[in-house]
Formats: structure tokens, C-alpha cells, sequence
């Protein structure tokens, strides 16, 4: 048996499709319920066993929970079973519970498994209750086997397409969901309305990753061969707001050059509009042109020009508020489908998800440079070998292995728990890829002085002051995007103001970016993105700023 | 009887042909559909008989007289079941040649088998689109 073959879990009350598979299907593996290795149809066992397959929803979540690598499922539809054993339902009809036993078993999959690809065993003609088609009909990872149910050869087909299809699919691996209900609805919701034409509204806390999910779930969803391009309106001049999005052409206005807006430059892609609520009276009225017509008119011309963009609309206001207070149009807003808004919560609502995010985070932060050079650095002066990665450890004993791996005190995992989160993922990010950064340091001062031992050097201790520290901390941690919060004293003169403000910005985002100086010229400058690292870096000097290397030495 | 009499009866039958399909239709052609030409090992042939004779309720032609009644009742005699009723009775015929595992039986009950699949399916498929 080829161990890396697709594990199949067959859902069925009885055994007429085991017996098929393990007879007929012999190049796949099976999510037995038995702990034995080695195919059913060799095992000694195999007469009268009743392990090799689930045979409920509940014998579904123990294969599930024995195999968290099944490939794809196969399900029957009717199951005749007692009532105990059919998932709990509010539908008084136990002969149409019974039949459409396989519609309910689906649903309580998706609870836990939202991606897993689903065979369901029956054909168009069986699913004889319109609601159970209507079911089927929105979830995307689900196929019916229709003749091909008992058809061996055109089963096994079907499977290869549908795990092909799998590879294809947008891969949200990016994006990390969790487990709570909410982002659970969110990404099926997501998915599902990724496909159609239809505007979608993002609405969430600032932080809570609006941006990302359009970016690494929609846009790829979508499957639209042009390219995803956001633009944040709040961050924009007002004046300048519909020359962005529509467009110019020469002698507009003063200085006007011929210029795509982002609509055009969006053609056959995905376009995000990241705090829409901020958008000025004129640019609404446009905007609800430009969505209702297909076409937007750069400024200075007459003639629209087609344009075919997957329309992302991304707020933390309360746009009904601001429909209400008439300072949004109330039909723009209809426009963006309100009713299908999805709701992105915010990180003090999900703190169960808190532990997978940051393990996310920092793997993320260290996988590239400059951090990930400071990790090979460090690796390199304790005399490890090169790290497969890095991993967080919580409270207690870190497991061995070949990544480095940063030790949270029991206290400072509390804390995190406890935290409000009000920058939400974003903060997050900040303050893992900063605690990480900073422990780093500390450690490799303490190699380079000679204060390390070679055999704990695997396991980099996060002092639960720094994290104290960070959590207490306003700045940029907290800050919104495009955001900084700064000390402001009064200074002897304007200049000496200016040039303490500029300080606190150039050390908030040297911080946030963890020292390199291209991310920190990427959000402060525009135009040549080396000639401005190379600005940035001379200013932070100027400024008799140097860089830290650790907590140590702040 | 009223258009909407009709309708109704219709549409129950409809429901009533899809479990049809699902307990005669889909299991007694499960083995026969894919040992076609190959030749019927005592395992193939154990399975065909199981599919035949030994279906969640007896044999498959006693399972089917059980699901083709409320059909008939709702909107008569239909050709289609007759058709398939006849098939079912000559894979009974052939019963005691099957479980002997002689070849020929073995063959012809699984090509009578796929034709009851392929039968019902279509009587199925004719009463959702529309009472026959």
C-alpha cells in the first residue's frame, strides 16, 4: 500500500460501499476506526468487522479524529438507523431525517472540516427534497457521485477529479481562520460570494485583517486572471480620492497627466476599497456610477471607459450610522450588499485562536529577511544547526526538535489572554514579531558573550517583563494602519517639535518593521524605493538615532 | 380529479420512485457494474447474490414489489415498473444457478441487474420532470 496514496473515510450504514472500495479501489487508502495497520481485505480481522468505515455522524468524528489527513469523504444519503444515532434535528419526519441523513451528517462536517472535499453517494434523482438540493448547492467542496455511486472505475475517476480540483482551489493557507464560530461562517460565506458578481462588504475592527482576506481568500477565490490592487481611501487626500479611483486625462486640472485610475488598472481583477465610509459626497455618486454602469469616466473626459472589477468594500465605521447622518448615500450603500456584509471579529472575541495565530505569526516574521538572517546569525554563533523554523512554546517544556523555539512564561500567556487586543491581528503581529526580535538579541548577546550553554541554546526564554512592557505599551503596537500615536510636549520652538515628532514616527516604525529600513521607507515615502531606504537610514542617523539590539539596551 | 390533485400525486410518486431508485436501483447493480467481462471469482459471485437476493429487506424483487406499490396506487400501472418487474422476475429464475456460481447465470443476472439499474433511473428521472 502506497502510504502516500489519498486516504478515503466511506460514511455509510452499511457495507455495501466498503465492500465495493476494498474490493474494487485498491489504490487508495482507508480511515479505518481500528488501530491496526495494513489494508482491510489483507487483515485477519476483516470478517464481520465493523471498524472499517463509519457507520453514524458520530463514528464519522471518531475517524476523523484517528485520521485529521483524510483526503475525501464518500457519503451515503439515507442511513436507516434508531433515531439516537441520526445527528439531532428539529424535523419532526424520522423517515425524512432518515433519508436525507447524509444532507445532516454533511452539515455537521462542515462544523469541523469546512474544505473537506465530500462524494456524496447519491444522483440528482434520489435528492427528492428541494431543501437538501438547496443545501448542496452552496457548498462547494461537495460532489455527487450520481451513477458513478457503485461504478468502481468512474467512482475512482471522480475522486482524482475532485481531489485535483482541490489543488486548484483559492488556497487560504495564508489566511489563518481558527476555530471560532465566527470565522468559521466568515470564510464559507467568503468563498461561496467570491464566485458570483456580487460587491461584497468587509466590516471589522481596524487590525482584524479586512485587507488580508480580501487578498489571500477572495481575490484567489474568485479565480479572476487580473490582478487584486487595494487602495486606502482614508489615506488619501480627499481632493485627490476620485482622481485615484477613476482616473485622469491631460488638462483636467492643473498639472492632470493621462492616468489609469485604480478601477482601470484593476480591469479583470480585484479591486478593494479599504474604508469605504470615508469616501467624499462626489466620489460616492461615481463610484455608484461606475458599479451600476460597468464604466468609469476619468476626470477631464466624457466617453466612459468598461471596466470589469470583483468590487471588495472594506469599513471599520458604522455605515448605516453615516446613512443615517446623510453623510453616505444611502443607495451607494444598498449597492455594496449590506445584506451579505461579512462580519470579521475582532481578536478579544476569538482569543481561543490566539496560540495558532501567533505560532502563525512569528513562523511568518521569521521566514525572511531581516529576521530570518538574525535567526541564522544566532544559530550559527550558538553552533546549532541551521533552524528548520521557529515555534512557541507556552508554559511549559518545548518540544525537541529542529526549531528554535521562544519559551512564553505561564504568566505571559496569561496576560496575552487576558489583553483587549483593540489593534486586533495587526497588534498581534507587532507585538509577537517585536517580543520574538528583542528575545532573539538577548540571546545572542548572551552567545557572543560566552554566557550560553550549546545545549539549551534551542530554547530562547521571552522575558514576561517584555512582554508586560509591550502589552502596557501605547504606540505603534496599537496604532491603526497608516497610524502612529505619539508623546507631544511642548518644545522651546516649532523646529525642535517637528524634530521630536519626527523622531517618536522614525522610532515607532523602525520598531514596527523590525529595523529594516526599505519596510520603514515603503510607508513613509514614495517614488524609488532604494534611493528612500538609503534616506530613511541617513535621517535616523541624523536624528542621533541608533538601532537597538535588544531590551538590554533601550 | 383536479389539476392540482394530479400535480400532487405527481410529485409524491416522484418521491416515492427516488426511493425506489435508492434501494432497488442503486444496490442490485452494485457488483454487476464492475465485474463486467471479468471473470466471477466465489468473493464477486457471494457479493452479486447479496445484491439479489439478500438486500435490507429480502430479495431484491420483494423489495421492489414493496416500493412499486404506492406508485401504482398514485398513478396506476406504469409500463416502466412492469418492464422491471419482469426483468427482476428472471433474475429470480436464475437463483439457485447464481448461488451454484455457474458462469453463465452469473453473467446474465448481472446484465439483467445493470438494465433494472438503468430502468429505474430513467423511471425516476420521468417522474420529476413530469408525470408520465
Amino acid at each position: 500500500m502506497n502510504p502516500t496514496a489519498p486516504l478515503l473515510l466511506i460514511v455509510d450504514d452499511g457495507d455495501r460501499y466498503v465492500e465495493v472500495a476494498h474490493r474494487f479501489l485498491r489504490g487508495y487508502r482507508y480511515a479505518t476506526r481500528c488501530q491496526l495497520a495494513g489494508p482491510c481485505w489483507t487483515c485477519d480481522e476483516r470478517p464481520g468487522c465493523r471498524l472499517t468505515h463509519a457507520h453514524d455522524f458520530l463514528e464519522a468524528d471518531e475517524a476523523l479524529r484517528l485520521h485529521p489527513d483524510v483526503d475525501v469523504v464518500l457519503l451515503d444519503l439515507a442511513f436507516d438507523l434508531p433515531e439516537a444515532r441520526l445527528v439531532p434535528s428539529r424535523e419532526p419526519d424520522l423517515e425524512k431525517r432518515r433519508h436525507l441523513q447524509g444532507i445532516d451528517i454533511l452539515a455537521h462536517l462542515r462544523r469541523t472540516h469546512l474544505d473537506l472535499p465530500v462524494v456524496l453517494m447519491t444522483s440528482e434523482e434520489e435528492l427528492i427534497y428541494e431543501e437538501a438540493a438547496a443545501a448542496l448547492a452552496v457548498d462547494e467542496y461537495v460532489t455527487l457521485a450520481a451513477a458513478d455511486a457503485f461504478d468502481a472505475r468512474a467512482l475512482g475517476l471522480l475522486v482524482e477529479r475532485v481531489l485535483a480540483r482541490r489543488s486548484h482551489v483559492a488556497d487560504p493557507g495564508q489566511y489563518r481562520w481558527g476555530n471560532c464560530v465566527g470565522m468559521a461562517r466568515l470564510r464559507r460565506d467568503a468563498v461561496v460570494l467570491a464566485r458570483t458578481s456580487l460587491p461584497m462588504l468587509l466590516v471589522g475592527e481596524s487590525g482584524t485583517g479586512k485587507s488580508a482576506l480580501a487578498e489571500q481568500v477572495i481575490h484567489p477565490a474568485s479565480r479572476r486572471k487580473g490582478i487584486f490592487l487595494s487602495v486606502d481611501l482614508a489615506a488619501l487626500p480627499a481632493t485627490l480620492v476620485a482622481a485615484e479611483l477613476f482616473g485622469t486625462s491631460r488638462g483636467a486640472f492643473s498639472g492632470a497627466m493621462d492616468r489609469a485610475g485604480r478601477f482601470e488598472r484593476a480591469h479583470g481583477g480585484t479591486l478593494l476599497l479599504e474604508e469605504v465610509g470615508n469616501l467624499p459626497m462626489d466620489a460616492q455618486r461615481m463610484l455608484l456610477l461606475a458599479m451600476e454602469s460597468g464604466r468609469v469616466t476619468r476626470l477631464g473626459e466624457s466617453t466612459p471607459r468598461p471596466v470589469d472589477v470583483r468590487l471588495v468594500a472594506a469599513t471599520n465605521a458604522d455605515l448605516p450610522a453615516a446613512v443615517r447622518a446623510g453623510t453616505f448615500r444611502a443607495d451607494l450603500y444598498a449597492r455594496l450588499n449590506p445584506a451579505a456584509r461579512m462580519l470579521i471579529p475582532p481578536l478579544r472575541e476569538r482569543t481561543q485562536d490566539l496560540a495558532e495565530l501567533m505560532s502563525h505569526l512569528l513562523a511568518r516574521a521569521f521566514s525572511r529577511a531581516p529576521h530570518a538572517t538574525l535567526l541564522a546569525e544566532y544559530t550559527s554563533a550558538a553552533g546549532l544547526p541551521p533552524a528548520g523554523g521557529v515555534a512557541l512554546s507556552f508554559g511549559r517544556a518545548p518540544h525537541d526538535g529542529k526549531d528554535v523555539t521562544f519559551a512564553l512564561s505561564s504568566a505571559s500567556w496569561r496576560a496575552l489572554r487576558a489583553h483587549g487586543w483593540p489593534g486586533n491581528v495587526r497588534e498581534l503581529d507587532h507585538l509577537v514579531t517585536t517580543v520574538a526580535v528583542f528575545a532573539l538579541a538577548d540571546a545572542l548577546a548572551a552567545v557572543e558573550a560566552g554566557r550560553a550553554a550549546e545545549a539549551t541554546a534551542r530554547v530562547v526564554p521571552v522575558p514576561s517583563k517584555l512582554v508586560r512592557d509591550l502589552l502596557a505599551a501605547p504606540g505603534a503596537a496599537l496604532a491603526g494602519p497608516g497610524r502612529v500615536t505619539i508623546d507631544l510636549h511642548p518644545a522651546p520652538t516649532l523646529h525642535a517639535l517637528s524634530r521630536r515628532i519626527e523622531s517618536q514616527v522614525l522610532r515607532l516604525t523602525f520598531d514596527d518593521s523590525g529595523g529594516d529600513f526599505s519596510a520603514m521607507a515603503a510607508r513613509l515615502l514614495d517614488g524609488d524605493a532604494a534611493a528612500n531606504a538609503r534616506r530613511v537610514r541617513l535621517r535616523f542617523n541624523q536624528l542621533g538615532m541608533r538601532v537597538r539590539r535588544g531590551p538590554g539596551r533601550r | 380529479m383536479t389539476d392540482g390533485t394530479r400535480s400532487r400525486r405527481g410529485d409524491e410518486a416522484g418521491r416515492f420512485a427516488a426511493l425506489l431508485l435508492h434501494d432497488v436501483g442503486k444496490y442490485i447493480a452494485r457488483t454487476a457494474r464492475n465485474v463486467q467481462g471479468q471473470e466471477w471469482t466465489p468473493e464477486l459471485s457471494a457479493m452479486l447474490c447479496r445484491d439479489l437476493f439478500e438486500m435490507a429487506g429480502g430479495r431484491a424483487s420483494r423489495v421492489f414489489e414493496e416500493r412499486a406499490k404506492p406508485i401504482e396506487m398514485l398513478i396506476g400501472a406504469q409500463p416502466d415498473l412492469e418492464q422491471v418487474r419482469d426483468l427482476l422476475s428472471q433474475i429470480d429464475s436464475l437463483e439457485s444457478a447464481v448461488r451454484q456460481g455457474e458462469p453463465d447465470a452469473l453473467g446474465r443476472a448481472g446484465q439483467l441487474a445493470r438494465e433494472v439499474e438503468a430502468a429505474l433511473r430513467a423511471f425516476a428521472r420521468t417522474l420529476q420532470e413530469g408525470t408520465p
